[in-house]
């Protein structure tokens, strides 16, 4: 055995292996690249344990492993190793026992004693190939990175696949079967160990193989051996640290990283057990079949049936403790932390200063033994818990923890941060570890293996470098991006720059602003200038996220005006308003007086207000606040300056009349990407110039969301793995902002021909429908006339053959959307969608023609409602001397009873009043009814008959009518006011009236419902109606005069 | 430890009453020596400025400046439920107090009332009022000055204060039509808190805000005489004495002026 083992070495001496490959690799395979490893394995490296067994970089590990290699089901072992690599966090717990059938152990390979010679063999030109390229990327001190480089190559290579194969080539690859644990612990950082070096020779580095396994032992005091936890392996890695601290770093996750052990390796300084010295080999060597049942044995038997010890503060303050063997009621970390909170030290090594050696289960042969010859104290755990117990406590001995290299766990004990800084800082800086957030928030100090997480290097060296400084500050305190990266002047402010930006203007006009308004030259400005200066405000509006406010404040300050800033969080009511800003527009302001600099007169005036987000003052917080403000203005003596988002707001409208109107763009795709890269740049972050054109692009060039979404994604990035990477790229595509579309753009964007429109795939146009799929068929149906269609080509039959296609594709929709609605078919939106919006847009693309206009459907399908009705009363009314059908009073009757109302009174004039009365008699109309007969029979194009009847003769025909009883054959009281009107005219004049006028006010209500936006007015009916109750109308004429009258 | 104990509750009140319509959220800086609040009002146009000595208290004693960020309408409740002749006691904790104890005594001892209001932060700079030589001084009763202000805010918003070697005039005018009121100055001294004294180095031709006057005036229970200082280029100062040992000031800015603006 000895001797082959000593083949092997010497095979693998020739190969240079340069790059540390992630130790926490699957077992098996580390098995074989740590003997290329070993290869580079630096010199000073010599502690380099590495052997052939990566079995005993972490006991853990190997252990996990094995288990999840079981799990895997002998998979490759590159699925393992990636399996392992990527889950977050292994469990923690020893030896999780999974079902292995035989046939997954025992593979289906034939049993060979030269399996491993082949391994070994194949594993060589692996090792060869994969290594070279590693040499080059040498600049990359992230080893995490290239960790994840050679997982990815390894993955390549082929493995065993039975469990027991790969079990049976670690065993006879390692070199020393030594049960102990610290031999493990070394090597799963040799790797990358190597990779640090990068450049051993082969010859060496078979020999630091050996050694290194045999250095396991090494008194690396601060070894800490750690079974069943993969995190602990960590800790084992201190040893080589000449700084000594690296196992500090380690430490830190406990139970942290899941790759601690992995990442254990990392400081350069960590001689991984590579060193060995001969006489250790032979020991180690013979630890076969000992060092299998090693691997074997169980993790605590009565695990969590007693609670920690309690002890009293700092109890074991001074003693040094070796644990070996399997403990039967702790984990084993956790026994550890334990002692050191108490004050404690845990070794890994039996030394003349240790203290006790606890002793479980299967204890370690060499410690044993060296505890014998020691003289040292053996304890049993029992013993231990009580020794725990019963000892007093002292002072806090926060001192103890610098000596203690394993002490990364950042006890509870405040100030370790500050004793560890200094063993973080070299291992980061040699290293180039980066620490990962604080998210462990234990592990502040776990830069180092923090790292693992890492695998974007510069993502990490910014965060250990922020974690170093606020050492223990989590460093979500950092500030977000938008405010970090705030302009302080205008150069800053992204697409602002130019001479006839909109800040330049804002500046010119704020510089002469006293002038104008209120100079000696003022007359003289306001015919000199159009371009705002003219005005007392100004008002800027834009889309959300391109710099208004920011640049509102930032000229304010360079021209030296000092500002009261009033926004949407503040109550804006005509009251409040009144009461905070009226004054504020007349005075001074007391800063001015107080401020250290002498100010000249003038100066002392040099303030504004800014009234942000002003297109917000809705509601009952702001009631009034509109008007008010525009009065304001009008008599402010100090600039005023507005800002909104939407321009086309009514309300907005009638402010702008006062104020000088600056409209700010979105800013262009070059311009934030520039800025953009710097922000990266500065954060140390690496973004795709491309993925950063995405971002842009989904966030509609909204300055503030791709900075939050960058730093959204680079935070993402600092967690994820480089293969995970790409993956984000790609749904970086997919991150869009989703705006709501009104109507109005929904329409555009059907009907559009620009570029980045004819891109949207069918599904993004049927989406556009579902911006509103209530209105925007009418919108379309509306509208499609006015677009002057690309395939046309100015062509007019194809013109109206596509104008007919339309229309028919439109009227299929409205059949659909009757289905929809009648029977509650949803389900056939999207068909709906189809005839109504995407069709007519395809036959129809090109540019519209006028304005888009709101559908008029809406307006005439209320007005027919309403006719129709009124068409009924009429009927009713006349039933007695005309009983026909409603089509036959309106086509038939109407149009000529129109006639002999109306001629006699234009002809006779006020002789004819009679003949009129007389006519009304024999119908039984009312006064309304003349009224509504002569609106139903007018049609657009005909003139109105009583217009051109003299006043005169109206009041005369209105007292003649009035004078006379009308006995009514039907009641008068429609629409359910209770009042029921019989007969009698007595007061039928104001009681009709009054009846009519309630009717035709519940008339107008529905009416007003579905004129929302048309701002028509409708003659006669409308004036006579009250205000319905709780209506506000949408047009904002009628509505504010609605509201004005309701109140 | 801050503790402070005023024999008369009643002053606190008043203090109190003449502060809180015009400051929110005070801060009350309580050192070795005196108990100082400054406040802005939200628009920045009025500052108030309040100085109480330690002499007032009959008891005072303040190992660590300490600064109490406190709700005026808080405290204001609070000493509503005292009467004028309690004895109030204060209290704070040194280290960043979150709180602060007020400790209503009955003067015959037989009541206690004792109330924790939370305090608030508050993030406003303090600014730094030189000490002006001002171009004039007027003297007057508190009550009459208050009386002055609330007479011509009937007439307008703003009142132009004229001060002249042996008068000042208070106008002000509107819709309604113009007042003035002028004071001159006493030749006779009958009585020290009825008496005007004009103190005079050059003319002075300022306009205020009546509103922010108005609110200022509440502090005249306080004391019997007020002093307006004034001049060109600088801020309205109206002082009210506390006693013996300490002042409410009030600074005003003006209004900016018409033919100021010729700039």
């Amino acid at each position: 055995m000895n001797s082959f083992f000593r083949q092997q070495q010497d095979i693998r001496s020739f190969f240079t292996r340069k790059k540390g490959s992630n130790v926490k690799r699957k077992w098996p395979e580390e098995e074989e690249e740590d003997d290329d490893f070993q290869t580079t394995k630096k010199k000073p490296a010599k502690k380099k344990s590495k052997k052939g067994g990566v079995i005993f970089d972490s006991d853990s590990d190997s252990d996990v492993e094995i288990v999840s290699v079981s799990k895997a089901k002998g998979s490759s072992k590159s699925n393992g190793s990636v399996s392992k690599k990527t889950s977050p966090y292994m469990s923690k717990t020893p030896a999780k026992k999974k079902e292995i059938d035989a046939a997954s152990f025992f593979g289906a390979s034939p049993v060979q004693r030269s399996n491993k010679k082949v391994n070994n063999g194949s594993s060589k030109p692996k090792a060869v190939k994969v290594e070279n390229p590693r040499l080059e990327i040498e600049d990359h001190s992230d080893d995490d990175f290239q960790k994840t480089l050679e997982m990815l190559d390894k993955q390549s290579v082929p493995t065993k696949t039975s469990f027991a194969s790969k079990l049976s080539e670690k065993m006879q690859t390692s070199k020393v079967l030594v049960p102990q644990t610290p031999e493990v612990t070394p090597q799963r950082r040799s790797p990358r160990k190597r990779v640090q070096q990068a450049e051993t020779s082969p010859l060496k580095t078979k020999k630091t193989k050996a050694v290194a396994r045999s250095q396991k032992t090494r008194p690396e005091i601060k070894k800490e051996i750690i079974r069943y936890s993969p995190r602990k392996t960590s800790a084992r890695s201190t040893p080589e640290k000449p700084k000594g601290d690296s196992s500090t770093p380690k430490k830190a996750n406990k139970r942290g990283s899941p790759f601690s052990s992995k990442v254990s390796p990392k400081s350069p300084g960590e001689g991984h057990n590579n060193e060995g010295s001969p006489p250790d080999t032979a020991e180690k060597k013979r630890g076969g079949p000992a060092y299998r049942s090693y691997l074997q044995r169980e993790g605590p038997r009565c695990l969590g049936s007693r609670e920690l010890p309690k002890g009293e503060e700092a109890c074991l303050d001074g003693l040094s403790f070796v644990l070996t063997g399997v403990l039967e009621y702790f984990d084993k970390g956790e026994l550890k932390t334990h002692i050191e909170s108490l004050g404690g030290a845990v070794r890994a090594s039996v030394s003349k200063k240790t203290s006790y050696l606890v002793i479980g289960r299967e204890p370690g042969e060499s410690k044993t033994q060296k505890a014998q010859e020691m003289k040292v104290k053996m304890l049993d755990e029992v013993s231990l818990y009580d020794l725990i117990s019963s000892r007093p406590g002292k002072r806090k001995a926060n001192t103890k923890k610098e000596p203690s290299p394993s002490k990364q766990r950042s006890n509870e004990k405040a100030g370790t941060t500050k004793q560890e800084p200094n063993y973080i800082t070299p291992s980061k800086i040699d290293k180039g570890k980066f620490s990962w957030k604080p998210s462990l928030a234990n592990s502040q100090l776990s830069d180092s293996q923090g790292s693992e997480f890492n695998s974007q290097e510069s993502l990490g060296r910014q965060n250990s470098q922020d974690s170093k400084s606020s050492s223990g500050q989590p460093q979500a305190s950092t500030q977000m991006w938008v405010d970090k990266y705030k302009p302080n002047n205008s150069k800053q402010i992204i697409g602002q720059q130019g001479d006839r930006s909109n800040a330049k203007k804002l500046t010119k006009w704020l510089q002469r602003w006293h002038d104008n308004n209120f100079g000696p030259h003022k007359d003289k400005a306001r015919f000199n200038r159009d371009d705002g200066f003219t005005f007392k405000a100004a008002l800027l509006s834009g889309p959300p996220g391109v710099g208004k406010t920011t640049t509102a404040q930032i000229v304010c300050k360079e021209v030296g005006f000092t500002y009261f800033e009033l926004n949407a969080s503040d109550a804006r009511s005509k009251k409040t308003l009144q009461e905070c800003v009226s004054e504020y527009l007349d005075n001074t302001v007391l800063g001015s007086f107080f401020s250290s600099k002498p100010k000249t007169k003038d100066q002392h005036s040099r303030h504004c207000l800014i009234m942000d987000e002003v297109d917000g003052m809705s509601g009952n917080e702001d009631r009034g606040g509109m008007q008010e403000l525009i009065q304001l203005i009008k008599g402010s003596r100090v600039p005023v300056i507005c800002i909104c988002n939407d321009r086309s707001h009514p309300k907005i409208r009638s402010l702008c009349n006062h104020c000088f109107d600056l409209r700010f763009q979105r800013p262009r795709l070059p311009q934030i990407k520039a800025a953009m890269m710097s922000v990266a740049f500065k954060e140390g972050v690496k973004i795709a110039p491309a993925l950063v054109d995405n971002m842009i692009m989904a966030s509609n060039q909204d300055v503030r969301q791709v900075l939050h979404n960058m730093s959204m994604w680079s935070a993402g990035q600092r967690s994820d793995k480089m293969e995970e990477t790409t993956q984000r790229d790609g749904k970086e595509q997919t991150v869009k902002k989703d705006l709501k579309m009104g109507p109005w753009d929904v329409l555009r964007q059907v009907f559009s021909s620009s570029e980045e429109i004819s891109k949207m795939t069918f599904n993004d146009k049927v989406g556009l429908f579902f911006h509103d799929y209530s209105i925007a068929p009418l919108f379309v149906q509306e509208n499609y006339p006015n677009v002057i269609p690309r395939k046309a080509g100015g062509d007019m039959k194809k013109h109206l053959d596509l104008l007919s296609k339309t229309a028919d594709s439109i009227a299929f929709g409205d059949l659909v959307d009757k289905q929809i609605r009648s029977s509650m078919k949803w389900n056939l939106l999207p068909l709906q969608a189809v005839f109504a919006s995407v069709l007519p847009g395809e036959y129809m693309r090109g540019h519209l023609g006028g304005m888009i206009n709101f559908p008029s459907w809406l307006g005439k399908n209320s007005s027919r409602g309403k006719y129709h009705r009124i068409l009924q009363e009429l009927q009713t009314h006349m039933r007695m001397s005309a009983a026909t059908s409603l089509q036959s009073i309106n086509q038939e009757y109407l149009p000529r009873m129109r006639e002999h109302l109306t001629n006699p009174l234009l002809s006779e004039g006020s002789d004819g009043v009679d003949d009129v009365v007389g006519v009304m008699n024999d119908y039984d109309l009312t006064r309304e009814d003349f009224d509504n007969i002569l609106e139903l029979t007018q049609f657009s194009g005909f003139r109105e008959p009583m217009k051109a009847v003299p006043p005169k003769v109206k009041a005369a025909f209105t007292r003649a009518f009035n004078k006379s009883s009308h006995l009514n054959p039907f009641s008068l009281d429609w629409g359910g006011k209770a009042k029921a009107k019989r007969g009698g005219g007595f007061e039928d004049a104001p009681g009709v009236e009054g009846d009519a006028q309630e009717t035709q006010e519940e008339e107008e209500e529905d009416d007003e419902d579905d004129k929302a936006l048309i701002a028509k007015l409708k003659g006669k009916t409308t004036s006579k109606k009250k205000e319905p109750a709780g209506k506000k109308g949408k047009g904002p004429a009628k509505g504010k005069g609605r509201a004005k009258g309701k109140k | 430890m801050f503790e402070a104990k005023l024999q008369q509750g009643g002053l606190l009140k008043k203090i109190l009453e003449s502060v809180k319509d015009l400051v929110v959220d005070g801060l009350w800086d309580c050192d070795g020596a005196a108990i100082t609040l400054q406040g802005m009002d939200s628009s920045h146009v009025a500052l108030v400025e309040m100085l109480l000595r330690a002499e007032a208290f009959e008891h005072y004693r303040c190992d660590r400046n300490v600064t109490l960020g406190m709700n005026h309408n808080h405290l204001s409740k609070i000493l509503k439920c005292a009467n004028n002749d309690d004895i109030v006691i204060l209290k704070a904790a040194d280290q960043n107090p979150d709180s602060c104890s007020l400790i209503l005594e009955s003067k015959n001892g037989e009541k206690t009332s004792d109330f924790v209001v939370s305090l608030v932060r508050i993030d406003t700079d303090q600014l730094g009022i030189p000490e002006t030589e001002y171009s004039a001084h007027v003297k007057m009763s508190s009550g009459e000055f208050q009386r002055i202000c609330r007479d011509l805010s009937q007439f307008g918003d703003a009142v132009q204060i004229t001060c002249s070697k042996q008068d000042v005039k208070f106008s002000s005018s509107g819709e309604t039509g113009k007042a003035n009121i002028t004071l001159t100055h006493s030749a006779t001294v009958d009585k020290e808190e009825e008496s005007v004294t004009v103190d005079l180095k050059e003319p002075v031709d300022l306009t205020f805000a009546l509103r922010f006057l108005n609110l200022f005036t509440k502090a005249t229970p306080i004391s019997d005489t007020v002093t307006l200082s004034l001049s060109q280029e600088a801020p309205l100062v109206v002082e009210y004495k506390i006693g013996d040992s300490g002042h409410i000031r009030y600074f005003l800015a003006p209004k900016i002026q018409e033919d100021e603006e010729n700039e």
